[in-house]
């Protein structure tokens, strides 16, 4: 069903894909996945014709072959190949083209000159397979992303290809979406036998489906077998940055933890950095949160959680001073700087140059220093791109630019000393609240810092992703409180040591994750390790301001243990 | 059972979108063609059409903008059109005025309820298609792009305009923090293009080939279209 | 109207949703900061044309062809109508014959440059004036000019002051109209020229 033989892309003098080749069944269900970068998307594009045709592949270099369906792709016009091959792409709303659902799955048929009956017909078929047939009258922008991403696969589906590929349909969508659309490529692959090649990082996911895994590395298929057997190879897995599959998708956040959540223990000695009390809040007319009551402690790792429309932004503009509450109070105690980071990097930069962006806050306020630059760039492991431009940085690249320059604005945060922990108690296993010894904490006068991030991890390769999660860890070793807000449970329950659970704009849970973790095959392990505990601390404790990369590396070990 | 309710709903709608195209025009050329008192035969018909084919149209006499300008014809006319030959409330007025008035009131009413039960009773993608014919085309594609990616935008620009302020951007030169803002809005959305259009071309889409199709005209349509030919003539004949 | 590609659909797409995005918001308050009597001086028409022009001039010069600015105005228009539920015929008219004016003036430009964008951006805000006037005479028919002679006559009596300086308003209010498209135009330049250096890789 697809043949690909000696595959050879180039981008300039970048070359995407070096000498790939595959045969792949009809009927059989491939996942591939890889580091980001590798070249999954660009041999997507290859095997829908997308590469050579395309308007945005004029600049790009293809040899080898690309057979699919028994059509070389080279040698057939896209419109011929779309009714052999579908491609569907990670962000739903940059394929979506018509106003309604119905219009939307007609569209490729249509294109195809096929009679209007015939459209129809098809229509019909695609809404049944994916199971929307609800939806047809819908204005497909009303719709979640969840929702869209099917009418996407259908709208692609109504074209009659007997091969789907997917790039990453599950990175932009919360616990609800990525579930139904995972439901749909199920049936898709066992009742209407399509072959299918998703491209994905989230494993656990789809390794259950999958016939076969490919592995991805600098343009090459490293890896060729079964999901089990790829599987037990943890070290290729690490040294590639992929995402060793940890659990089963589950739709509930509180039936995600393992073991369930632990109350938070009783009031603490000192009083939180900030209380909401029954805070009501939200836009126009609709209230988003309903009476709310939280409060965060000093130098505490927080995740806060729940389904699209919960109120987890509204939450966090609240704190940041965006969103005055309509009823209720938020208390400071103290002086504290609040940082906010959104999620889509390309929002919040605004500067030709690395170094501009990060100097551009403090020039606005008027404490901008040369040093105080050096130092975030520093620490944001940005040196060596302070002169490039943003928008031509990789997105992970452009997340720590972002970051960099919310953080230049927090600099008491930055030269903040370490606070040595005190070993957890005997009894207590994993990370309660943290307290810090008496005469140790904050010098006088410093102001505290709450930094708030808002799903800064959408698709994200793992490599990538573990890493800032890491830098953000070692910003709370320097007290800073950290509230995150993400879909990704197995992030969540390795680096956040309190969870808040919000569903329709209030809490139904919140606690700390009960440990050990308990992983399918493997021995019960301790997660979720307080910064100083890592075993080689040689690395970050010799630079005092520590820098991304170092910190990175001793924490080289635990990771590992993942 | 779906599909049946469908096909009911298509046999109920007498009309296509040429009906209403061509109901648009007719109206809007005898409501412009009509002398004096004429003007109300024309309102009456086009009432009556609407009451028949698109009640929703005469939710426009809900509108204060609308009477707002109906005020002014039927208010100021006596005081500036023709000679002042009545006294009313201590007030000079002109008959010739107060009756210009009232046919500029019926002209304006006339217009409205044609454009509105037009807008009201053709779909935004028949509009498109309807465009496209007269040489816009790609436009029905072009609509559902922007249409889709509004709400982008819209949360892209919101995020942006937080992030500036939240990095103090508008407390020195605001001029130049709005113009980093705009280009940033532009520029983050325009990144997204080559993914839709690497999308639409995967769907085979090709801007020559006209997307749409407009059902073809129904012989109520003819006939109306007729009719309303009639009705025009019959306008700009001399009373007798 | 010139040949689009999917690239030049696509652009001028993102650049309709845009210019819509922003009338959705900005307009509104607008509406709120300056009431319609303010109009003739400068009010919300000319203000959201000239943010308008600044969107569609900035689009023109990714996409240079003729009939660019009319399509990004179209879809605005329609995407207008369709967020706020409803068809509201004049301020769709109005961004149509804004475009098509400022066609006419890159047209006489021939080609993207500073003084082109600066000349449509002059022509497409000055309709901004004659829009209400335009409306008035499609609705009311050619007895409201009249009406409005009228009372510049009796406004002019009643003032005391001579008609010819009622005209030399009107032409002040013609010239804030032509400068505040002017600095659009120009601005579109600036503006366009920062966005291409921000996306080059």
């Amino acid at each position: 069903m697809i043949e690909v033989v000696d595959l050879n892309v180039s981008y300039g003098e970048h070359k995407a894909l070096e000498d790939v080749s595959l045969h792949v069944e009809a009927g059989e269900f491939v996942l591939l996945t890889g580091p980001s970068g590798c070249g999954k998307s660009t041999f997507a594009r290859c095997l829908a014709g997308l590469i050579p045709h395309a308007a945005t592949a004029q600049t790009v270099r293809m040899s080898g072959s690309v057979r699919v369906d028994g059509l070389l792709t080279a040698e057939h016009a896209l419109p011929q190949l779309a009714a052999h091959v579908g491609l569907v792409f990670q962000n739903p709303a940059t394929q979506l083209f018509c106003l309604t659902v119905e219009e939307e799955v007609a569209f490729g048929p249509r294109n195809l000159g096929l009679s209007p009956d015939e459209v129809a017909a098809r229509v019909r078929f695609a809404l049944a397979a994916t199971g929307i047939e609800h939806l047809r009258r819908r204005t497909v922008n009303a719709l979640s992303t969840g929702e869209q991403q099917r009418v996407a696969i259908a709208a692609v589906l109504a074209m009659r290809p007997r091969i789907l590929v997917l790039d990453e349909p599950t990175s932009n969508l919360d616990l609800k979406g990525t579930r139904a659309v995972l439901d749909t490529l199920e049936s898709l692959c066992r009742q209407y036998g399509l072959t299918v090649l998703v491209i994905e990082h989230r494993l656990h996911d789809l390794g259950r489906l999958a016939d076969r895994l490919l592995v991805m590395d600098g343009g090459r298929i490293i890896a060729d077998d079964t999901p089990q057997h790829i599987l037990g190879q943890k070290e290729l897995l690490a040294r590639l940055g992929v995402r060793y599959p940890w659990h089963v998708l589950q739709d509930d956040w509180s039936a995600l933890l393992p073991g369930g959540l632990v109350p938070r223990p009783g009031s603490d000695e000192e009083p939180p950095l900030v209380a909401l009390q029954n805070v009501e809040a939200g836009y126009g007319r609709h209230a988003v949160l309903k009476g709310l009551d939280l409060a965060l402690s000093r130098g505490e790792f927080v995740a806060l959680v729940g389904d699209n429309g919960a109120g987890k932004t509204t939450v966090a503009r609240v704190l940041a001073g965006l969103l005055k509450p309509r009823r209720g109070k938020v208390i400071w105690n103290g002086d504290t700087r609040v940082g906010l980071l959104l999620q889509n990097p390309l929002s919040q930069l605004f500067c030709d140059s690395v170094e501009e962006e990060v100097a551009f806050g403090p020039r606005n306020f008027g404490h901008f220093s040369a040093a105080l630059l050096d130092e975030v760039l520093e620490i944001a492991d940005l040196q060596e791109l302070r002169t490039r431009r943003p928008y031509a940085l990789s997105s992970g690249q452009q997340q720590r630019t972002a970051l960099a320059a919310v953080l230049s604005l927090m600099p008491e945060q930055l030269s903040k000393p370490r606070k040595p922990v005190a070993p957890p108690h005997p009894r207590q296993r994993g990370i309660g609240v943290r307290r810090s010894p008496a005469g140790l904490g904050s010098p006088a006068g410093a102001r505290d810092g709450l930094l708030i991030l808002d799903e800064p991890t959408m698709g994200q390769d793992w490599r990538h992703l573990s890493g800032f999660m890491d830098f953000l860890s070692q910003l709370n070793g320097r007290g800073m409180t950290i509230l995150l807000i993400t879909h990704d449970y197995k992030l969540i329950c390795r680096y956040a040591r309190r969870i808040v659970v919000l569903q329709d704009g209030r809490i139904v849970a919140d606690g700390t994750p009960r440990l050990p973790l308990a992983v399918p095959g493997q021995p019960p392990m301790e997660t979720n390790l307080p910064v100083s505990q890592s075993t080689d601390l040689s690395a970050s404790q010799s630079a005092p301001g520590g820098s991304f990369t170092s910190f990175r590396t001793s924490l080289a070990i635990r990771r590992e243990q993942l | 059972m779906q599909m049946r309710r469908e096909w009911t709903q298509a046999e109920r709608q007498v009309l296509s979108v040429w009906g209403y195209l061509s109901f648009l025009v007719g109206a809007v050329a005898m409501a412009m063609l009509a002398p004096g008192s004429r003007v109300f035969v024309v309102l009456g018909l086009v009432v009556s059409f609407c009451v028949l084919f698109c009640t929703g149209s005469l939710r426009l006499l809900r509108h204060a903008r609308f009477w707002l300008l109906i005020a002014l014809a039927l208010f100021l006319s006596p005081f500036f059109i023709g000679e002042k030959d009545v006294t009313l409330w201590g007030l000079r007025l002109s008959r010739q005025g107060f009756w210009a008035g009232l046919w500029m009131t019926g002209r304006a009413l006339s217009i409205g309820l044609a454009f509105n039960g037009f807008a009201r009773r053709v779909s935004v993608a028949e509009l498109a298609t309807l465009l496209e014919g007269v040489g816009l085309k790609g436009l029905g594609f072009a609509l559902g792009v922007a249409f889709n990616a509004l709400p982008i935008i819209q949360e892209a620009a919101g995020d942006a305009y937080t992030a500036m302020r939240l990095r103090g951007g508008f407390r020195r030169q605001r001029f130049v923090a709005l113009k980093k803002l705009l280009v940033t809005i532009v520029a983050s959305s325009l990144r997204r293009g080559e993914e839709i259009v690497d999308a639409a071309e995967a769907r085979a889409f090709d801007p020559a080939r006209a997307q749409g199709r407009l059902a073809r005209p129904t012989r109520a349509d003819l006939l109306l279209a007729f009719a309303l030919l009639c009705c025009n003539l019959a306008i700009l004949l001399p009373p007798y | 109207m010139t040949k689009l590609t999917t690239r030049d659909l696509t652009t001028i797409a993102i650049f309709g949703a845009i210019w819509g995005a922003l009338e959705i918001t900005l307009g509104s308050y607008l509406h709120v900061i300056f009431p319609p009597l303010t109009t003739p001086l400068v009010g919300t028409g000319t203000i959201m044309t000239g943010i308008g022009m600044i969107i569609a001039l900035m689009g023109y010069l990714f996409v240079p062809k003729t009939g660019a600015v009319l399509m990004i105005g179209v879809v605005t228009a329609i995407l207008k109508a369709l967020s706020i539920g409803g068809v509201k015929l004049s301020p769709m008219l109005a961004i149509i014959i804004e475009c098509l004016l400022a066609e006419a003036g890159l047209v006489l430009a021939r080609k993207p440059s500073r003084w082109g964008f600066v000349l449509a951006g002059a022509l497409a805000v000055l309709w901004t004036f004659f829009h209400k006037f335009f409306g008035s005479y499609v609705f009311l028919g050619r007895a409201i000019t009249e009406v409005y002679l009228g009372m510049l006559k009796q406004g002019s009596q009643a003032l005391g002051i001579d008609v010819s300086l009622a005209l030399v308003i009107i032409a002040a209010f013609l010239l804030i109209r032509i400068a505040v498209g002017a600095v659009a135009g120009w601005l579109a330049w600036e503006l366009g020229g920062a966005v291409r250096g921000r996306l080059a890789r």
